[in-house]
C-alpha cells in the first residue's frame, strides 16, 4: 500500500464520511487546478505535485471499501480483533516510523487501581501495578510504544487483570489506533463492569476518535458517558463531560445548567479528584455565554457582517456577553468577547427605525391630520386623503427589517466566487 | 472543404482557401480575426472566446486558460462547479469545436475535416492528444502540423522559385519554436528544429508579475498569490503592460488587493532585465538549431518572425545581436500560422484544390526515437533509432536478441528524448510482441516509424525467417485510449458551446 498520508498532504480531514470527503478533495481539486498557471516556477511546480496527489488519491478514498482499507493501513496496522480476553497474548508492534501518531491533548483517564491506591497507600505495589505506572508515565511523555512494551509485560504475568486493558487502550490510543484502543477498554469493561471511570474512558476515547465524524462521535460518547453517571452520578468530571457533550449539540441552556451547579458546589478538596480545574470550568461557562449570546446575532456571510434585527436580541445578547466576561479566564477569548460588546454597545445607541414603535407614533398624528382636512366639509377630496392616509399607515405597521451592518474586519473583496479568506 | 486550425497556447485562428486560392482569416462570431484560447464554465455550459478570457477577472476558479500547457498531461483534469471533469483533450475539444461551429457559421456549410497545427517541438504524446482532441471535437484531423511549417508554407507561395534559406523563429503564448528551412514555391525541406516546450508570452507576463508580487509583498505584505482574483487582475494587467512597453518606453498601473493599492511603473529596460534568463534560453536552441542544421548565420538569408511575442523589441534585438540578422516581420505574426494550415489543407484536398502553387513538403522529427534495451550488464538504457531531424515520414528498424530461453514475449518501450538514461527520456508507451517460446538468442527486427503527422508506429519482423509479424499497437500511457475517445466524442456531440 502506497506509504502517503493523503489526509495530511491534501489537509483532509480523515474522520468526514465518505460523500464529504468527495466534496472536500473536490474543493482541493478546483483550488489547485488554477494554481497549475501560477506565475512563479515553484508554485507550478507545486500545484502541479499536489494534482497528482490528487489524483492518486482518488481512487483509493472515494472507493468506501478501498478507503477502509487505507485508512486502517495508515493508522492501524495491526488487527487484531476476534481474540478472546482470556487468552490474550496480544502484542502490539510499533508502528513505522512513517505514521506520525495522532497527538492527543493531555487526558486524564481512569484506571480502577487509582481508586485503590489511596486505600492501601501504604502496601507494596504489585509487579503489575508496577508496570503499569511506569507505562502510564511513558503515556504522560507521549512515548506510547514504549508504554506498550510495558503493558505487554504485564500481561505475561496476568492476563485477567482489567487495569492493564485500560492502561493498553490509552496507549493505543496516543498511536492513532483508537479502533483497537476501544476493543482493549470494552474488554476491561468486560473484566470489570462496576468502575464506572472505564465507561468514562469509553466517552472520552470516542469524543476523540480520529475516524469517526462529529455526530457519531457524540453520539456514543453520550452513551457511554449516560453509563458512567448510571454508575457515579454525582462525579464531577462526568458531569463536566455531559455538559460539553451538550454544548456540542448546542444544548446550551443544560449545559449551563450543569456547569452553574458544579461551579456553586465547588471545593478544592474535589478539585483534586477533578480532571478539569476551576479555570477550565470558568473558560467552559464563559464560551457557552459567549455562544448564546452571538445566537441573537445575525451574520451575513456574504458581507462578512454581524447585526441585530431587534433591540430585545441586543439586550440578550449584552447580557450573556457580560456574562461571559465575568467567568472568562483565557485571554483569547476574552478578546473575543470583548469585541462582541464592543459591537454590541455600538448597536444599543443605535435607534431600530422599522420597529413598530415608531410607526405607532404615526397614526394619532395621521387621525389629527385628517381630522382637520376632513372638518369643515365632508367632501370627496376628504375621503380620498383620508384613505391614502389610513393606507400608508397600515402600511407602516408591516414591520420592515432594517439592520445596522457592523463589519468586523474589512469587508471581503464581494465576489460570487470568492473562496479567499476573509 | 478542410480548414486549417491554429490551436494555440492563448489565442487560436481558423483559415480557409477561397474560391480564388487565396488564403483567409475566418473571423468569430465576435468579429475577431483570432480567438482567445480561453474557457468559461457557466455551470456545466462552456463558453469560449473573449467573453471568457473578460470573464476571467471576476470568476478565476471557472476558468481554463493555457490549455495547451497541460496537453499530454495525464494527472491534469478540470473540474468545474458542476462537478465534472475535462482532460486536457477534451478542454481543446472545447475551443475547436467552437472554431468549427465559428468556421461553420462564417462559410454557411458544416464542416468535418482540418489540419490543427501543433509546435515544433510538441512531441509524439503531445501530437496524438491534439488529434484525439479534434476528434472527440468531431473533427476529422486529416494533419498535424509543426506551426513554423506552416508559417512557411504560407510565406513559401510568395516566393520565387530559388531556394532560400531560412530560419522561423516562432515565440508564441506559451510555446517557443527555432526551424531551420529551405524555401522555394516549389519546395519546403526543414533542416533542423528546436525549441522549449514551456516558453511565451505566458512566462514573459510571469516575470512581471513576480515582478509586481515582490512588490507588494515589500510594501503592503500582502501575498498576491494567495489572492485569485488580484492575480488574475494582474495577470490582465501584465499583459496589457507587456504590451505596451513594446510600443512605449514606459508603462505603469495600479493594482489594489484587500484594500491596498499599489502603483507599478515599468520602463523598457526594467522589462528587458526581467526577461533577461528567457531571452538566454532563445539563444540557446537558436545555437544549436543552427548547428544541427550545418550551417552557419551567415547561410541564413532571413529569420521570419512569427508569434504574438516576437513584437517585444527586446526579442528582435536579441536575435540580431546574436545572428547578425535583421529579423524580418514580413508575416503577420498571429494569422500566418492558420493561413498556413488552411493552406496544408487546401494541398491535401488534391481533387479540388484551388492553389496555384502547390509546393512538396519534407518536414522532420523534432525529438529522437527510441526504445528502452538492456546492455551487456543487464542495465536499462535507451537507445536511439531515429535520431532527430530526421525527415519524415521515416522508418528505422534495428535487431533486438532475447535474453532468455523460451522467452514468450518482448516488450519494447518506446521512447522520445536525447538521453541514454530512461529516466530523462519520454516514455511514449509500451508495445508487446508475442513469441512462440524461442530459445534464447533469437533474433526480432523491429521497425519504428514515424508518418507524416510525427506520430509513432512499431512493425515486428522475424529476422532468421523474415516473417512479418505485423504492425504493434502502441500502449500509450499518456493518451486516451480509443473506446475512451468514441466515448468522449459522443458526449461531445450535443454540446453547445457560448
Amino acid at each position: 500500500m502506497s506509504s502517503t498520508n493523503f489526509y495530511k498532504e491534501l489537509e483532509l480531514d480523515p474522520t468526514l464520511p465518505d460523500q464529504e470527503l468527495d466534496r472536500s478533495l473536490k474543493d482541493v481539486h478546483r483550488k489547485w487546478q488554477t494554481r497549475i498557471n501560477a506565475p512563479s516556477l515553484e508554485r507550478r511546480q507545486e500545484a502541479e505535485r499536489m494534482i497528482q496527489l490528487i489524483e492518486a488519491a482518488k481512487p483509493v478514498l472515494l472507493d468506501p471499501s478501498k478507503r477502509k482499507q487505507y485508512d486502517a493501513s495508515m493508522l492501524v496496522p495491526q488487527t487484531v480483533a476476534g481474540q478472546s480476553p482470556v487468552e490474550s497474548s496480544v502484542t502490539y508492534e510499533v508502528l513505522s516510523e512513517g505514521t506520525a501518531p495522532i497527538a492527543q491533548q493531555e487526558t486524564n483517564y481512569r484506571t480502577a487501581y487509582q481508586a485503590d491506591e489511596q486505600d492501601e497507600e501504604d502496601e507494596p505495589l504489585t509487579p503489575i501495578e508496577a508496570l503499569l505506572e511506569q507505562a502510564e508515565e511513558y503515556i504522560d511523555n507521549e512515548r506510547y510504544y514504549e508504554a506498550i512494551k510495558k503493558v505487554n509485560e504485564a500481561i505475561a504475568i496476568d492476563s485477567s487483570d482489567d487495569n492493564i486493558y485500560s492502561v493498553l487502550a490509552w496507549a493505543l490510543h496516543g498511536t492513532g489506533q483508537t479502533a483497537n484502543a476501544i476493543l482493549e477498554m470494552e474488554r476491561a469493561i468486560e473484566l470489570n463492569p462496576y468502575f464506572s471511570g472505564y465507561y468514562y474512558n469509553m466517552a472520552l476515547l470516542y469524543n476523540e476518535h480520529p475516524i469517526l465524524n462529529d455526530e457519531e462521535c457524540l453520539r456514543s460518547g453520550q452513551k457511554w458517558l449516560s453509563e458512567a453517571l448510571r454508575r457515579d452520578p454525582e462525579d464531577f468530571s462526568y458531569r463536566y463531560h455531559l455538559a460539553y457533550l451538550h454544548r456540542r449539540n448546542d444544548k446550551y441552556g443544560e449545559a449551563l445548567s450543569i456547569l452553574e451547579d458544579i461551579y456553586r458546589n465547588w471545593t478544592d478538596e474535589q478539585a483534586e479528584d477533578c480532571d478539569f480545574g476551576f479555570i477550565d470550568l470558568k473558560n467552559e461557562m464563559a464560551l457557552i455565554h459567549y455562544k448564546l449570546g452571538q445566537k441573537y446575532a445575525k451574520y451575513n456571510k456574504k458581507a462578512n457582517v454581524d447585526y441585530y434585527i431587534r433591540k430585545e436580541d441586543v439586550d440578550q445578547a449584552f447580557y450573556h456577553q457580560i456574562q461571559a466576561l465575568k467567568y472568562v479566564v483565557d485571554s483569547e477569548q476574552r478578546s473575543k468577547i470583548d469585541l462582541a460588546i464592543r459591537y454590541i454597545e455600538k448597536s444599543k445607541q443605535r435607534v431600530f427605525f422599522g420597529s413598530r414603535f415608531s410607526s405607532n407614533i404615526k397614526i394619532p398624528i395621521f387621525l389629527i391630520v385628517f381630522s382637520i382636512i376632513a372638518q369643515p366639509n365632508f367632501n370627496n377630496v376628504g375621503y380620498f386623503g383620508a384613505a391614502i392616509l389610513i393606507l400608508s399607515a397600515i402600511l407602516n405597521y408591516i414591520p420592515r427589517w432594517k439592520y445596522d451592518q457592523i463589519h468586523y474586519k474589512e469587508p471581503c473583496k464581494k465576489h460570487r466566487n470568492c473562496r479567499c479568506s476573509c | 472543404m478542410i480548414i486549417g486550425i491554429d490551436l494555440g497556447t492563448t489565442f487560436s485562428a481558423v483559415a480557409y482557401v477561397d474560391k480564388d486560392g487565396i488564403p483567409a482569416i475566418i473571423p468569430n462570431r465576435e468579429g475577431e480575426r483570432t480567438s482567445p484560447s480561453v474557457i468559461l464554465f457557466e455551470q456545466s455550459v462552456p463558453v469560449v472566446g473573449s467573453r471568457a478570457k473578460d470573464e476571467a477577472l471576476n470568476d478565476p476558479l471557472n476558468v481554463v486558460q493555457f490549455v495547451k500547457r497541460q496537453i499530454g498531461n495525464t494527472s491534469y483534469s478540470f473540474l468545474n462547479e458542476a462537478g465534472e471533469t475535462y482532460s486536457p483533450e477534451e478542454l481543446s475539444a472545447i475551443i475547436l469545436k467552437r472554431l468549427k461551429q465559428d468556421a461553420e457559421d462564417h462559410l454557411g456549410f458544416p464542416i468535418h475535416h482540418a489540419v490543427i497545427t501543433v509546435p515544433a517541438y510538441f512531441d509524439d504524446v503531445q501530437r496524438k492528444a491534439t488529434k484525439d482532441a479534434g476528434k472527440i471535437a468531431g473533427l476529422n484531423v486529416v494533419k498535424i502540423l509543426n506551426e513554423p511549417t506552416a508559417a512557411a508554407l504560407a510565406y513559401g507561395i510568395s516566393q520565387q522559385s530559388e531556394d532560400q534559406d531560412v530560419m522561423v523563429f516562432d515565440l508564441g503564448g506559451g510555446t517557443f519554436d527555432v526551424t531551420i528551412m529551405s524555401i522555394s514555391n516549389q519546395e519546403i525541406i526543414i533542416k533542423a528544429t528546436g525549441g522549449d516546450r514551456n516558453l511565451g508570452g505566458f512566462d514573459f507576463d510571469n516575470k512581471i508579475i513576480e515582478y509586481v508580487h515582490n512588490q507588494f509583498l515589500q510594501t503592503h505584505q500582502i501575498d498576491l498569490y494567495d489572492d485569485p482574483i488580484a492575480l488574475q487582475q494582474l495577470r490582465e494587467m501584465a499583459e496589457e503592460c507587456k504590451k505596451s512597453l513594446s510600443i512605449y518606453p514606459e508603462s505603469s498601473f495600479m493594482l489594489s488587493s484587500q484594500g491596498k493599492t499599489l502603483r507599478v511603473a515599468l520602463t523598457r529596460d526594467m522589462f528587458v532585465e526581467m526577461i533577461r534568463p528567457l531571452l538566454n534560453r532563445t539563444s540557446i536552441v537558436m545555437r544549436n538549431v543552427l548547428q544541427d542544421s550545418g550551417m552557419e548565420w551567415a547561410d541564413l538569408e532571413k529569420i521570419l518572425l512569427v508569434g504574438g511575442s516576437t513584437r517585444i523589441p527586446a526579442i528582435r534585438e536579441w536575435i540580431q545581436e546574436a545572428s547578425g540578422i535583421v529579423p524580418s516581420d514580413e508575416l503577420h505574426p498571429d494569422e500566418v500560422v492558420a493561413l498556413g494550415a488552411a493552406i496544408q489543407a487546401d494541398l491535401l484536398n488534391e481533387k479540388q484544390s484551388r492553389m496555384m502553387l502547390r509546393p512538396a513538403v519534407v518536414d522532420v522529427n523534432s525529438h529522437s526515437l527510441g526504445i528502452i534495451s538492456l546492455d551487456p550488464q543487464h542495465r536499462e538504457q535507451n537507445s536511439i533509432i531515429l535520431p532527430r531531424n530526421t525527415p519524415i515520414p521515416a522508418k528505422k528498424s534495428d535487431v533486438f536478441i532475447t535474453m532468455d530461453d523460451r522467452q514468450d514475449n518482448v516488450s519494447i518501450v518506446v521512447t522520445e528524448g536525447e538521453d541514454e538514461d530512461p529516466n530523462y527520456v519520454r516514455v511514449i508507451g509500451q508495445s508487446t510482441i508475442q513469441l512462440d517460446r524461442p530459445p534464447k538468442g533469437y533474433e526480432i527486427r523491429v521497425t519504428l516509424s514515424y508518418d507524416a503527422d510525427g506520430i509513432v508506429h512499431i512493425n515486428a519482423q522475424d529476422e532468421r525467417t523474415g516473417k512479418d509479424m505485423g504492425e504493434f499497437m502502441i500502449d500509450r500511457k499518456s493518451n486516451l485510449s480509443e473506446p475512451a475517445i468514441v466515448d468522449k466524442t459522443k458526449r461531445f456531440t450535443d454540446l453547445t458551446i457560448n
